[in-house]
């Protein structure tokens, strides 16, 4: 039988000393809640890529050449972009060797702050003949071919399904809502191609501003590429044979959005290496300080019978379990900062953000918790070895 | 029970040394009630650390029932201290995030006992006649209670030898009388007792009588 356990010695010792316990618990709250925002943060955007590049089904995309820029934001952040190429892009590219399918897609900017248009979105026009990327991602199956003047909407497009929305003056009804993806496809609303064209033509009457699109114009075709064929070499292919046009690999779309990311990213990590830094060494300090102002309990307690292990034991539970608290409050505080700012921070840093996984988040709160707990261990370990090795007499006589 | 054998011990203090205890040799036994006055700053408190294990002597041997304290290795010397000696100090000796309950089972928390801790808290809390307070913090208590608390924990493990340091310093009369009472008590019951006090007059029950002068130990 055994009286008060190592466990509820140094709670009662943290709890008695409510205001520090909760100053250091703070500190650390500070460092974790920031280093579990920006793995948080990472995670989402690779999430993300990994969601939106797989959901895209294509492995390459052809562009008027010139278009890369704005056809890779519309395609991450769903900026709205209108350029166009001649459809016979669409015949070239599929005669090409390796290439499995293709699809042809028309973009067009809505009008931003025009009563002929609900909102500023991008259009997306599909063939629903040869669409590979679209329909299979429908939240629920659409049972039949898309009417005339249905549309289907990313996940971050406000209006339900069965809602009316109005561009260029022509009404659609919501037919459908894609999956979330956290790429430019969520704010994009899609469309089958042919209504679009009508769409343009009616627009000289009914919309404010005219929509000049011709019948022979797309702006994209999206590709598979063959199984046994390289995507690199396939694109390559269709970059020298189709006059006019560039290409967008799904990998070249994943480096443009990791190097971009990395960037940001090495900033953030190096901000908090220093904020951690600084905070470990603030944590040792009141530590030692506080191991120092406690010199007569542990010598009383060496004189009670603590041994030198026991002692250390206490000091770096206590470590632990403050630390554990600031991890914590930490991770909780970082995971509301990201629920509620997640989008704007996407929005502002200019990349595709898809809140993670169970798993995904498990292991970010699983690592911030062990950098805390480290963080405990380290900033407590002087303290509790000198404590340790102390002669009782002397750890008394020197807390008087 | 305890034997000093020219027990000496010496303090760096800046560029000097300062020499507490110089060649000290006691005999302790289990029916002892030793007293060992002397003014501040004569070595009492750093003889009785040594007595205790709290220290360690510059030279000289001290023997704790047939074994040389300082053979030991620390878990072995702390459990010796644990389940063998109580130590009553003169300053508050609680932890003061403990509650009085708490810190009389704080002595049971090192190694195990064949006892009922809770019933033994309880008996120990009644002896010093503080039942009332198992629950109040060391802040809330006045010095008195607090040495009537440190006396209950000190016994908690049922030890052989008491070494207690000034316990009534800065208590009034009546709580002198107590407190000497409990020491007494204990004597009675085959507990050695080893006390030291500027003050002789207040110890009557004392069998052995010291007194102690520049570290030096004589016998009167």
């Amino acid at each position: 039988m055994k009286g008060l356990s190592l466990l509820q010695l140094s709670t009662q010792n943290l709890k008695r000393r409510l205001f520090r316990t909760l100053a250091v618990a703070a500190c650390l709250a500070l460092v974790t809640g920031t280093l579990f925002s920006e793995s948080l943060l990472s995670e989402g955007v690779q999430n993300s890529l990994q969601v939106g590049i797989g959901r895209l089904g294509a492995d390459v995309m052809v562009i008027p050449s010139g278009q890369e820029t704005p056809a890779q934001t519309s395609l991450l952040m769903g900026e709205p972009s209108s350029f166009y190429m001649n459809k016979t892009v669409e015949k070239e590219v599929s005669a090409i060797e390796g290439v499995e399918r293709v699809s042809s897609q028309l973009f067009i900017g809505s009008l931003s702050q025009a009563s002929c248009c609900s909102g500023y979105f991008q259009l997306i026009g599909f063939d629903p003949q040869t669409d590979f990327t679209i329909t299979p991602w429908l939240t629920s199956a659409l049972h039949r071919p898309l009417g005339n003047d249905e549309v289907i909407t990313g996940s971050k497009i406000f209006p339900a399904v069965g809602d009316e929305l109005l561009f260029y003056g022509h009404k659609f009804t919501v037919a459908g809502k894609l999956e979330s993806t956290g790429m430019g496809m969520d704010k994009a609303v899609f469309m089958p191609v042919q209504t679009a064209y009508v769409m343009a033509e009616e627009s000289t009457v009914k919309a404010e501003q005219p929509l000049v699109v011709r019948r022979d114009q797309i702006s994209a075709v999206l590709v598979k590429v063959e199984s046994d064929s390289f995507v690199d070499l396939v694109a390559s292919r269709i970059k020298r044979q189709v006059q006019g046009t560039s290409v967008i690999t799904s990998l070249q779309l994943i480096k443009s959005v990791e190097n971009h990311l990395s960037g940001l990213m090495q900033n953030l990590y190096f901000v908090t290496g220093m904020f951690w830094a600084t905070s470990t060494l603030l944590i040792a300090t009141i530590f030692s300080m506080a191991t120092n102002e406690r010199r007569r309990e542990i010598g009383l307690l060496r004189a009670i019978g603590a041994n030198g292990r026991f002692v250390f034991k206490m000091i770096v539970t206590e470590a632990i379990l403050i630390t554990l608290l600031g991890g914590l409050l930490g991770i909780a505080g970082g995971g509301v900062v990201m629920f509620s700012f997640s989008r704007l921070i996407s929005t502002s840093a200019n990349i595709p953000y898809l809140w993670p996984t169970i798993l995904q988040i498990s292991r970010v709160i699983g690592i911030s918790v062990a950098i805390a707990i480290f963080t405990g261990l380290i900033a407590s370990f002087v303290p509790a070895v000198v404590s340790s090795r102390m002669e009782p007499l002397y750890a008394i006589r020197s807390g008087e | 029970m305890l034997t000093l054998r020219q027990v000496t011990k010496t303090y760096d203090a800046g560029d000097s040394q300062v020499t507490a205890v110089k060649n000290v040799d006691l005999e302790v036994n289990k029916t002892d009630f030793v007293l060992i006055a002397g003014r501040s700053g004569s070595g009492k408190t750093t003889l009785l650390s040594l007595m205790g294990g709290l220290a360690k002597p510059t030279s000289g041997t001290i023997i704790f029932e047939g074994t040389d304290i300082w053979t030991l290795d620390d878990v072995t010397l702390s459990e010796m201290r644990n389940r063998k000696i109580g130590f009553i100090f003169q300053f508050p000796s609680l932890i003061p995030t403990l509650n009085v309950g708490d810190n009389l089972r704080l002595a049971t928390s090192f190694n195990e006992v064949n006892y009922d801790i809770t019933s033994r808290t309880k008996n120990l809390l009644e002896l010093v006649d503080m039942s009332d307070k198992a629950r109040a913090y060391p802040s809330q208590l006045s010095g008195g209670q607090l040495k009537r608390v440190a006396i209950a924990r000190a016994l908690m493990n049922s030890p052989n030898l008491i070494l207690a340091d000034e316990p009534t310093g800065d208590l009034d009369e009546e709580t002198e009388k107590d407190i000497m009472t409990i020491l007494r008590k204990m004597n009675e019951d085959q507990t050695a007792i080893v006390l030291v006090s500027h003050n002789p007059d207040i110890v009557t029950s004392a069998t052995r009588r010291f007194s102690m002068t520049d570290g030096t130990l004589t016998e009167q």
